[in-house]
């Protein structure tokens, strides 16, 4: 088998062929080419299994949680409450983004949920206080990022699950980076607040207009709190958690705030199918790749190429890092996780690095792959959101995505970030 | 240069499995044998196939040669090979190894292979060691301690099963899902080896293990019917061989790995109690109605001629002993 | 172009409802998996009793909700495609491409259709380990939706070839073409 597919898979997708397609069509092709269409079988069964698998589930219940609450007007609240803590601050509305980010990125545990929900109020409120739409979208697309970093998150279930590691740690061991992201990002902000002139700050909220919006946003910011306690007493798994918000989500909304009913449901149930029937999809197309990438030996070649250059373990983690930056420009996290996961971790782990901080790295730097072009679902997302060029939101995110890089670096050499919380919680 | 065949091997576990080493076992007895006339490429950690169906269909469509499933994998589609899986069927390795390698296996392939399964059934290996019960809290001396305790089990019926007649409440969870799942209070314990609890560091919470030795981990390896009318008779007579020293790498593997497992855990200040033979006796007793189960979903003789099997080798074992 | 037109109206009138029925049950069993979800961590938590059919009917929603949005997905646009290389090729060549982009995709379904044959009969020797049903039962979406994802393979093809050979410069966006919007849907 040869590696063609590699070739049909970039000229198909420059084409503006759907990327479900060309992931299936470049392993097709190639094997027409090859006259192994004997394998035809597998790519089927691929493609199926990859999708039939039970952390999957995450991934609708996550954009279902994220959606309802949308609705709601949860994000809404969420959005107040930031806006009275860091609203004062020049550029304070983009900091209130990012804070906002942090906060919903408690709640779900997708970066794309994260972007819409965040996006579809913060860049027109941006756009009116005078802000560049590209740099709205921008800051949207980067602070989304910490979605799935910040527990819950979709990936890491899936890694868990893939890989045989506790999905507790790795929610644990995501705490810290996650708000190293949020706090580096907002300090780029302020870095930037007078050379990009950002609007003037708006007066400071007073303490008792900071305890009217906690008290509109505390039942969202109370989800957490329950994932989090619920996981660690046991009363559910990972995996599960994310039904149980979207059981919460719509117990907020319809019984408390009763800001949803039964008609916004349904077009919520299908605005939910069609995006996660899209993403699963992906992911069930990407699988197959992955299985001619493994099979071809392009996979171990890649490995073996990387441990010729060299066997230390720091120049590794950053050449690693640097592999992996490239894949997330044009895969999705979660395909990237199937295919690499299993053929670098050993690699890795074998040279003494811990899985769970491997796996930290691993999803921090393809999360922020989802903000890089040309394949990033977050530019998509906040594209359409803002309707603004992908290009134009590209330019602004260079600072961001640069600040992003060297915490991903920073988490890389520092384990300690890492892995101190999930020690202290004893979940590894 | 190039290889008249490609022997594809592919299995779910990960590189530090015994699964693993057979593999190896399995490509280095063909090299020996054949040189380069044959190639073996080996696929852990589920990267050929993702899960058992995936891959015993990719066996039968023979796209893929060589796979191991455990019998539980195999319930989907030969759901009568369950009654190995039987707990407390055997006493000790050597009379596992010498019903595994005898004519009730060997029969079920034949069957199988009849029902135009596409599956020949090549050898059987161990992939773990046995089945115990490894606690967090609680240490078990007879049947009743297991009283309403939240036991961690295969997604497999017969698994189910057995817990809810020992007391117990049978959940079915995810490998990776045990170690938090025991941290966190919601399993009281889970029916594992002293291997795979000191292999995945259950033993940071798991403090009790009943080494009831409760089932025999059988990894049952299988070549795909459609490939196997493809090869030569020399070359299928090497690979023969070839499925017999994987069987004994993997034994040979999961034995090795026991005793330092027990010790390791022993030093970390947790306690072994070996079964006796009352013991034994009253959970095989209070686990007899498992034997009803598996009779009324799957009408035949197994039942018997694995009790039978079972006989056999212990009253040879004890022959050629004394 | 009489042929054309007439073969494009009787795939636009199967493939909408097709495509609307797709996505609403797909939504029902989105619901239906969080419902069997929820009752699985209620079951464990009250009656300390876990649902051992519960994981695999979540699974099998999944793959059959998953599935049934894609002809949706795929005649709404909503399959994530770049089309940043292209956008300043002249309409002529985009439609070209386009035609050649839908053609390959029709192919490829075509491929799997032809295989999920075999697939769904194998299917049918392999009985699903929770609800004890054969895997065939389970499998049989898979040759539904790739008919489905077939048939608007045909009707983008068919679309774009029409937009080609006549003066329209309207259709030219490759693969992402948003069939539905000229129907008066949204
Ligand atoms: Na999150
Ligand atoms: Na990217």
């Amino acid at each position: 088998m040869s590696a063609a597919f590699f070739w049909f898979l970039v000229l198909l997708m420059a084409f503006g062929t759907p990327v479900v397609f060309a992931l299936l069509l470049g392993p097709g092709l190639s094997l027409l080419l090859d006259g192994e269409t004997q394998y035809f079988p597998a790519l089927l069964a691929r493609f199926y299994n990859g999708i039939d698998s039970f952390p999957l589930l995450a991934v609708p219940f996550f954009i279902l949680a994220g959606e309802i609450m949308n609705a709601g007007g949860i994000t809404a609240s969420i959005v107040r409450f930031a806006q009275s803590l860091v609203g004062h601050v020049r550029g304070g509305l983009a900091q209130v983004n990012v804070l906002s980010s942090m906060i919903f990125a408690g709640i779900s545990g997708s970066a794309v949920a994260d972007a819409s929900a965040i996006g579809k109020m913060m860049i027109p409120a941006m756009e009116r206080e005078g802000y560049p739409r590209p740099f709205a979208a921008a800051v949207t697309a980067a602070a989304a990022v910490v979605g799935p970093i910040i527990p819950p998150s979709g990936i890491m279930v899936l890694y868990g699950f893939v890989m045989n590691v506790s999905v507790g740690a790795l929610f644990a061991a995501g705490v810290v980076p996650g708000i190293i992201i949020g706090l580096a990002l907002m300090g780029t902000i302020r870095l930037l607040a007078k050379r990009y002139n950002l609007p003037l700050a708006r007066p400071r909220a007073s303490w008792s207009e900071r305890g009217t919006a906690f008290k509109g946003a505390w039942l969202a910011m109370l989800l957490p709190v329950i994932l989090l306690s619920g996981m660690l007493s046991g009363v559910f798994t990972a995996t599960e958690a994310a039904s149980v918000a979207v059981a919460y989500a719509l117990f907020v909304t319809i019984v408390v705030t009763r800001n949803v009913g039964k008609a916004e449901l349904a077009s919520i149930f299908k605005a939910t199918a069609l995006q996660s029937g899209v993403i699963l999809l992906l992911v069930g197309a990407a699988v197959t790749l992955g299985w001619l990438v493994t099979v071809s030996g392009l996979a171990k070649g890649i490995a073996d190429a990387m441990l010729l250059i060299t066997d230390d373990v720091y120049l590794l983690m950053f050449l690693f890092n640097l592999l992996l930056f490239v894949v997330g420009m044009f895969l999705d996290a979660g395909p990237a996780i199937l295919i690499l996961g299993p053929v670098l971790s050993p690699v890795f782990i074998g040279l003494g690095v811990d899985p769970v901080h491997f796996a930290l790295i691993m999803c921090v730097n393809l999360t922020i792959g989802l903000a890089t072009p040309p394949m990033g679902l977050l530019l998509f997302v906040t594209a359409s959101v803002a309707k603004e060029k992908v290009e134009n939101i590209v330019r602004a995110l260079i600072p961001f995505l640069a600040v992003e890089v060297l915490v991903i670096f920073l988490i890389t050499f520092f384990p300690s970030l890492v892995l101190t919380l999930p020690r202290m919680l004893d979940l590894m | 240069e190039q290889a008249e065949f490609t022997i594809r091997v592919a299995f779910l576990a990960s590189q530090d499995d015994e699964d693993y080493i057979g593999a190896v076992a399995f490509r280095e007895s063909l090299k020996r044998q054949l040189g380069d006339r044959v190639e073996v490429q080996i696929y852990p950690s589920g990267q050929f196939c993702g899960n058992e169906r995936e891959c015993m269909e990719a066996l039968q469509s023979g796209i893929l040669e060589v796979h191991q499933t455990t019998i539980g994998g195999l319930a989907g589609l030969y759901g009568p090979a369950q009654v190995l899986d039987l707990p407390y069927l055997f006493a000790n390795d050597d009379i596992a190894e010498c019903v595994m390698d005898g004519p009730v296996p060997k029969a079920m392939g034949e069957a199988m292979l009849k029902d135009g399964l596409g599956l020949r059934l090549m050898a059987v290996g161990n992939t773990g060691g046995w089945r115990s019960f490894a606690m967090t809290e609680s240490r078990i001396k007879s049947v009743t301690d297991l009283d309403g305790l939240r036991i961690r089990t295969l997604p497999s019926a017969l698994e189910q099963e057995m817990v809810r007649e020992l007391g117990g409440s049978p959940m079915a969870l995810p490998f990776s899902e045990i170690y938090s799942a025991l941290g966190a209070g919601m399993l009281a314990g889970t029916k594992n080896s002293i291997q795979d609890v000191m292999g995945m560091k259950f033993d940071d919470h798991i403090k009790h293990v009943f080494v009831d030795r409760h089932s025999y981990m059988s990894a049952i390896w299988w070549y795909s019917e459609k490939a196997w009318e493809r090869l030569p008779p020399d070359i299928q007579a090497a690979v023969t061989i070839a499925y017999g020293e994987l069987a004994a790498a993997t034994r040979k593997a999961a034995k090795d790995r026991e005793r330092p497992a027990i010790e390791k855990f022993i030093a970390g200040g947790g306690t072994i109690d070996y079964v006796t033979d009352a013991q034994r006796a009253e959970f095989k007793a209070a686990t007899a109605p498992l034997r009803d189960w598996y009779r009324n979903k799957y009408p035949g003789d197994w039942l018997e001629r694995v009790d039978a099997a079972v006989r056999q080798c212990e009253s040879g074992l004890l022959k050629s002993t004394s | 172009m009489k042929i054309i037109d007439l073969a494009l109206r009787g795939l636009a009138k199967l493939n909408a409802p097709i495509a609307r029925w797709g996505l609403s049950f797909s939504a029902i069993l989105l619901a239906l998996m969080l419902l069997v979800a929820l009752a699985q961590i209620l079951s464990r938590a009250i009656f300390n009793h876990t649902l051992d059919w519960a994981e695999e009917a979540a699974r099998m929603a999944l793959v059959w909700s998953a599935l049934l949005a894609a002809p949706m997905g795929y005649r709404a646009a909503g399959h994530v495609a770049i089309t940043a290389f292209i956008e300043g090729l002249p309409p002529k060549v985009l439609q070209l491409t386009g035609v050649i982009v839908n053609l390959l995709v029709g192919w490829i379904c075509l491929m799997f259709l032809l295989e999920s044959v075999d697939f769904v009969s194998r299917g049918s020797t392999i009985m699903s380990t929770g609800l004890g049903i054969p895997m065939s039962d389970v499998y049989v979406i898979v040759p539904i939706a790739l008919s489905a994802l077939l048939l608007v393979a045909m009707e983008a093809t068919l679309r774009l070839a029409r937009a080609w050979m006549t003066e329209q410069t309207e259709d030219v966006l490759v693969g992402v073409l948003p069939l539905m919007q000229k129907d008066g849907e949204s």
